[in-house]
């Protein structure tokens, strides 16, 4: 018996924030110190770079850690487990906490340190990992969530006046996924909603005149449910979807997909036919199909970027980025932010934008300058003048200002073209539950080379 | 995870199967996510893509100017166009307004005062009389404004024309460095190979490094793959079901002109430009809207064929009588002869293939076809004929003998034109009466047509003999009286099958375009169907079966993609098709090699086949030779061999084909290879056809590698031959998959018929043979184990052992020998049983026997292919 779980034994669990501070802290067998949690943040820190290693050793300790929503969730354990199986562990800790708290973030977990201290003694029992199904623990967790919502006109328009539906029936904000499974009796009535969220990420590289030297998507599927029992679900995909890579495609509408793969729980009888998904969700989050085309990018490049880049005087440098939205005239980009390389030892920037709602600042610390576009409208031309002071420029120093990178998000865009036809519950039950829906796409890593 | 700040949007709820338009509704994704930005560029990229366009044009252009031989000859061309039609307006304006047909008839009289004779000035009427009839008709000022109105948009466009063609000459002269004098002795090919060229050092197309011939191809034959691919899928009406006719095939060129005008060009049409089809046409989305539109459009283009269609037919009827009567009057005869209809031309057609790849395949084969379709002399009209003959001959004899005993017969009224008019009549009658010497073999026939036209239907095959396969035969191969009568009708019905037939099918259209349409780089939107991959195309009854992806809507009928594959590669030799087909090219070219050298073997071996290859290469040329072997099915080989004067086993049909095909195909490896000649592939040195062929092959790859700076002369000679030799390639690669074809559709059937008939002959050697067939795939020379099976063939083939004084009885390891002449005479006949049953009888194939029978049908098509 011993041979087969001392592998799964955790010594200790805990949460930080990124500034080090202690969140959570639970100690299972006793094995190490409370001192190792500034162990483990001072090594985390030492290290340069944005990445560090998931499994780090300290004496006989094994940290292992993940990052999500900003935390740092960590697991160290004396013995030799199986990594992944830890790392599976401490991603489904941070899900089962976004599924309870509605958001993960650190003030989330701060309101509702009971509440996940609940949980992990429901889930690890003396180092062993006893469960982590959301069905299963909503028997035994009775604290109820602590949610800060802030007071916002926002919400009181939602309310649509003699039942009318207003425009804000038809939208819902995206905070509204953002609630605890478990909410509270007060508010139960009309609240049984499906949220589904369709996300790609673009992971694009750019040659220096536009050409597209990689393209790969990934996409999910991801369903919040908030339904306290539901049989099953159908979810319609559209019917021309392709998975398999073929070379050349004609014009017909086929969203094509090289591969994916489903939650465990999808049946997938009906996917062959009908592109139809069945499952039977659980509360809570749960990525129904993830997805993704490699190579090929069924849309155009969303960002086109034209630089120019001139040594002006002695010590300045000149950045000309002339940056176009090549989406559809009715949709925009949001938080579209660009970071720009400078070359190193640059000590102040001047700036000529727009429009005032951008900013642009120099980050001399990361050596670039990051520019960010709050709303970026489809087929718009924006262009920004930096003049960047360096002191000691050599022409050299030119070729340092390089590829540029990009992030921003494209709310109601599928790269792929995937839709949702439709989401149907059976056996067909009240019109109560809502559904809904969301696509976006938003940027991996999307790099224009200059 | 990351936070976003897009909005949720309600799903509508939807319980019922959600129709497709619905989605709109539902989901917000982005009307165009593949969108109108899809083909916007950088605006820097603006002026680059104005030389895309030129080039892309360009190549059609120097396509054209190469064909018509240069500047000058297509200078004077176009403008003897234009005088033509200036001429032809004018001189029917003339002959009608300004010609005093009394007197050319002599019903009145002139009076002149020094002689009676009546001179043709005097049939002219006066300037000012004749002006004053012009004026007073309107009909005729309608027709000459409306043909003024045509003339200058020719004028015009006649001078763009001549804007580009001086530009494309230029650029012959300057980038290609051909000089326009010695345009003509450059073949496309070479052309083509120094455009390649020339991209590399020039950029011509910015979109990409290289160009391969296909690209090329793609640019040039744009639209004609459309219109291919669209006849392919019999998606134009222009077959029809008449209740008298039967089955009929209208497609002419007004009709042709229209479809092109409505798809390609004309206002409004489905593509923007000359390189892509509108953004609209490629979504899913709004077809139904699209397709009404199109719909409308044809009704329009319909109407307006309608009220044009007196102006249309005046014109027709005028220029076909001004261009055929002489003809006719001429040579009678011409009017009974043949020629390639216009939709036999589409049918016929590969995918990217120029127009004279396809005229000199298509005349190659002009002879067969006719001799083909002579076949079909009815002898009720044979008798009447000779009878009509007889007596309109009778009658012709004593006028003329009259007229020489005095000319004044001459004279007498309608003795002049009766004797033409008997004349006409004895040459019509004359050309129902088949030549006494003739021989026909209508299976082999079509075999050798095969040859050349490359497709015909599966159910031809077998039925040669038919009067259904001579009607349907005769839809490609019309009588020129035909061709020209459906060109006078053309204008007449084209708006009715525009409006009625074309109309109906607008949504399929649509669908078409949408489906088929792929963006390539550096070419854009071209027919998918010309990529010739197998894997998106291909059909499974053709050899890509495991290859293809294609569903029954995407795959191409008759095996168009395969064989336009096959012949592109074989005539561009050069050209690198993607992996999926490179793999189908190989492993089809690897089956023929085996075949090829199980045949080589059998010729070494044999002493007495190779004398007789000897003496049947006497004439050197090796293209006669492979006419030599299509022509020579085993019946009538013996024939060819007896001319010879040399006996011959029969076999060699068999081992000649496959020697034929060998000392072809290192020719066009080593092409590949450039040069490296794969001397290990000549075991005999002394044997004429290989040395012929490797003294061809040496100085092709010598022309190849230098041919830029080699004279134009020697690369002219050798790029001819190399051409010549890739057609026979093809040619007998058409047989073979035509032949491969055959046995996958029916193999099982023919099995068992097969079975049967060696049953009838030797019953106990049925189990040998069935053993001996499953043996025969693990070697492709045929193993020595079935000497029981041996007398089975033996006995079987006696008739023709017997004839050639069984020769090969005492060739050591030529059991395939032996085999191969049973093959062709059994399959045969067999053949031609089984082709009958081949609707009515379905297909089984119990699963557990394929393997052996697959292997076993590819034995017997090569030995039957070979044995042409």
């Amino acid at each position: 018996m011993t041979a087969r779980v001392r592998f799964k034994m955790i010594s200790q669990i805990f949460i930080l924030s990124s500034k080090g501070d202690h969140l959570i802290y639970k100690d299972f067998r006793g094995e190490a110190g409370k001192d190792s949690i500034n162990v483990f943040y001072e090594m985390v820190t030492a290290l340069s770079g944005d990445q560090p290693p998931v499994v780090m050793t300290h004496k006989d300790l094994q940290f292992i850690h993940v990052r999500q929503g900003g935390l740092y969730w960590v697991a160290s354990t004396k013995t030799n487990p199986s990594p992944f199986t830890i790392i599976e562990f401490l991603n489904r800790l941070a899900a089962l906490t976004k599924d309870y708290c509605g958001s993960l973030s650190e003030k989330s977990v701060r309101m509702n340190f009971a509440l996940i201290y609940e949980l992990l003694d429901e889930m690890v029992d003396y180092g062993y990992i006893q469960t982590t199904s959301t069905d299963m623990l909503k028997n035994f967790i009775q604290t109820e969530a602590v949610t800060s919502k802030p007071f916002s006109l926002f919400d009181l328009s939602n309310v649509g006046l003699f039942g009318a539906e207003t425009q804000q029936s038809k939208v819902a904000p995206s905070v509204a996924a953002s609630r605890p499974i478990m909410s509270s009796r007060g508010e139960q009535g009309g609240k049984n909603e499906i949220f589904v969220d369709v996300i790609e990420r673009l992971s694009v590289v750019m040659g220096s005149k536009g050409v597209l030297m990689k393209a790969d998507i990934q996409g999910e599927i991801r369903i919040k449910c908030f339904l306290p029992s539901c049989s099953e679900m159908r979810i319609g995909l559209n019917e021309e979807l392709n998975i398999g890579k073929s070379q050349l495609k004609g014009y017909s509408s086929a969203v094509c997909v090289d591969e994916c793969r489903f939650h465990q729980a999808v049946k997938l009888d009906e996917f062959d036919t009908f592109r139809i998904l069945k499952v039977c969700p659980s509360q809570g989050e749960q990525t129904v199909m993830q997805y993704q085309l490699c190579d090929d990018l069924p849309c155009p490049p969303p960002f086109q970027l034209f630089p120019s880049v001139e040594k002006d005087y002695v010590n300045r440098v000149l950045i000309f980025l002339k940056l176009r939205c090549d989406l559809p005239p009715k949709s925009t980009a949001l938080n579209v932010s660009v970071t720009v390389p400078v070359p190193k030892g640059a000590i102040s920037m001047s700036q000529e934008l727009s429009s005032p709602d951008q900013t642009a600042e120099l980050q001399p610390k990361n050596k670039a300058l990051l520019w960010e576009i709050p709303r970026f409208p489809g087929g718009a031309q924006l262009s920004a003048l930096f003049k960047v002071d360096v002191p000691g420029l050599s022409s050299a120093s030119l070729l340092e200002v390089g590829p540029v990178s990009m992030s921003f998000e494209l709310p109601k865009q599928t790269c792929t073209g995937l839709q949702i036809r439709f989401l149907r519950l059976s056996p067909t039950q009240t019109g109560l539950s809502q559904r809904w829906v969301r696509y976006v796409t938003h940027s991996d890593s999307y790099t224009i080379r200059i | 995870m990351a936070h976003f700040d897009t909005e949720y949007q309600r799903l509508e709820a939807s319980y019922s199967d959600s129709p497709p338009g619905e989605e709109n509704l539902l989901v917000h994704v982005p009307e165009g996510s593949k969108s109108p930005w899809h083909h916007i560029e950088n605006l820097d990229l603006f002026f680059q893509r104005i030389s895309f366009l030129h080039y892309n044009e360009q190549f059609d252009y120097v396509y054209n100017l190469h064909q018509k031989n240069g500047f000058t000859c297509m200078l004077l061309g176009e403008i003897f166009e234009l005088v033509q039609l200036v001429f032809v307006v004018a001189f029917t304006v003339f002959l009608v307004n300004c010609v005093d047909y009394d007197i050319l008839f002599a019903n009145k009289f002139v009076n002149h005062t020094d002689s009676s004779k009546v001179t043709l000035p005097d049939a002219i009427l006066p300037v000012d009389v004749c002006s004053a009839r012009i004026r007073d008709n309107v009909f005729v000022i309608f027709i000459i404004l409306i043909s003024g109105v045509f003339w200058l948009h020719r004028l015009v466009k006649f001078m763009y024309n001549i804007c580009c063609y001086w530009e494309i000459r230029s650029f012959f002269i300057n980038a290609l460095k051909m000089s326009m004098a010695d345009l003509p002795y450059f073949t496309w090919q070479e052309v083509q190979a120094r455009i390649v060229e020339i991209q590399k050092e020039h950029q011509i197309c910015i979109h990409k490094k290289e160009l391969t011939e296909l690209d090329i191809y793609h640019r040039i034959l744009r639209f004609k793959n459309y219109m291919v691919a669209m006849v392919n899928k019999s998606l134009l009406p222009v077959r029809f079901h008449l209740p008298l006719l039967g089955d009929t095939v209208f497609y002419t060129r007004g009709l042709k002109y229209n479809f092109e005008l409505i798809f390609f060009w004309g206002p409004g049409s489905l593509f923007e430009n000359e390189w892509s089809l509108k953004a609209e046409y490629k979504r899913g989305g709004n077809r139904l809207e699209l397709a009404d539109r199109l719909s409308s459009r044809i009704l329009w283009i319909g109407i307006a064929n309608l009220l044009l269609c007196p102006v249309i037919l005046i014109w027709q009827i005028l220029y076909a009588f001004f261009s055929h009567t002489e003809v006719i009057k001429r040579e009678p005869g011409s009017l009974g002869a043949r020629c390639w209809s216009l939709y036999g031309r589409f049918y016929l057609r590969h995918f990217n293939e120029l127009d004279h790849e396809l005229m000199s395949r298509l005349s190659k084969g002009y002879k067969a076809s006719s001799k083909y379709m002579n076949c079909f002399m009815s002898p009720l009209l044979t008798v009447v004929a000779k009878n009509v003959a007889f007596f309109a001959g009778s009658i012709l004899a004593v006028l003329i003998a009259l007229t020489i005993y005095d000319e004044d017969v001459l004279a007498v009224e309608h003795v002049l034109s009766s004797i033409t008019l008997l004349g006409v009549c004895i040459t019509i009658c004359r050309s129902f009466i088949p030549d006494k010497h003739m021989v026909f073999c209508p299976e082999q026939l079509l075999k050798v047509i095969l040859a050349h036209i490359h497709y015909m239907p599966d159910h031809w095959q077998g039925n040669a003999h038919r009067y259904e396969t001579r009607d349907e035969f005769a839809q490609l191969f019309q009588y020129k009286a035909v061709f020209i009568l459906e060109e006078l009708l053309s204008p007449v019905i084209t708006p009715f099958i525009l409006i009625f037939c074309l109309r109906r099918k607008s949504l399929e259209i649509i669908d078409f375009f949408r489906n088929f349409t792929v963006d390539v780089v550096g070419v854009g939107d071209t027919c998918s169907f010309a990529q010739m991959d197998v894997r998106q195309h291909g059909h499974p009854a053709w050899m890509s079966a495991g290859k293809t992806e294609a569903s029954i809507y995407q795959q191409a009928e008759d095996g168009k993609t395969e064989l336009s594959l096959m012949h592109f590669a074989i005539t561009n030799p050069h050209w690198q098709p993607p992996r999926e087909s490179t793999h189908f090219i190989s492993q089809l070219k690897e089956k023929v090699h085996r075949e090829a050298s199980g045949g080589q073997q059998g010729i070494l071996t044999d002493n007495a086949v190779f004398t007789s290859t000897h003496s049947l290469q006497s004439d050197s040329e090796p293209h006669s030779l492979i006419a030599n072997l299509l022509m020579g099915p085993p019946s009538l080989s013996s024939l060819h061999l007896g001319r010879e004067g040399s006996i011959n086993p029969v076999s060699v049909g068999a081992s000649e084909g496959a020697s034929a095909l060998r000392s072809l195909s290192p020719i066009s490896s080593s092409i590949h290879l450039r040069g490296s000649y794969p001397s290990a592939r000549l075991p005999r040195p002394d044997q004429p056809a290989l040395a012929a062929s490797r003294a061809m092959t040496g100085s092709g790859t010598d022309a190849q590698t230098i041919s830029s700076g080699s004279s134009a002369w020697e690369g002219q000679l050798t790029s001819m031959v190399l051409s010549e030799y890739a057609s026979t390639e093809m040619s007998i690669h058409a047989l073979y998959m035509h032949e491969m074809h055959k046995q996958q559709s029916q193999g099982e059937l023919s099995r068992h018929t097969w079975y049967r008939q060696e049953s009838d002959e030797s019953s106990e050697s049925v189990n040998e043979d069935l053993e001996s067939t499953r043996n025969f795939p693990r070697s492709s020379t045929f193993p020595c184990t079935t000497t029981p099976h041996q007398e089975g063939a033996a006995h079987h083939s006696s008739r023709q052992q017997r004839r050639h004084g069984g020769t090969t009885d005492s060739v050591p390891g030529s059991s395939r020998v032996q085999r191969t002449p049973r093959v062709p005479l059994g399959g045969w006949s067999e053949e031609t049983r089984t082709g009958r049953h081949h609707d009515t009888v379905p297909e089984e194939g119990s699963e557990d026997e394929l393997p052996p029978r697959v292997h076993k049908v590819r034995s017997v098509t090569w030995a039957t292919v070979g044995s042409f």
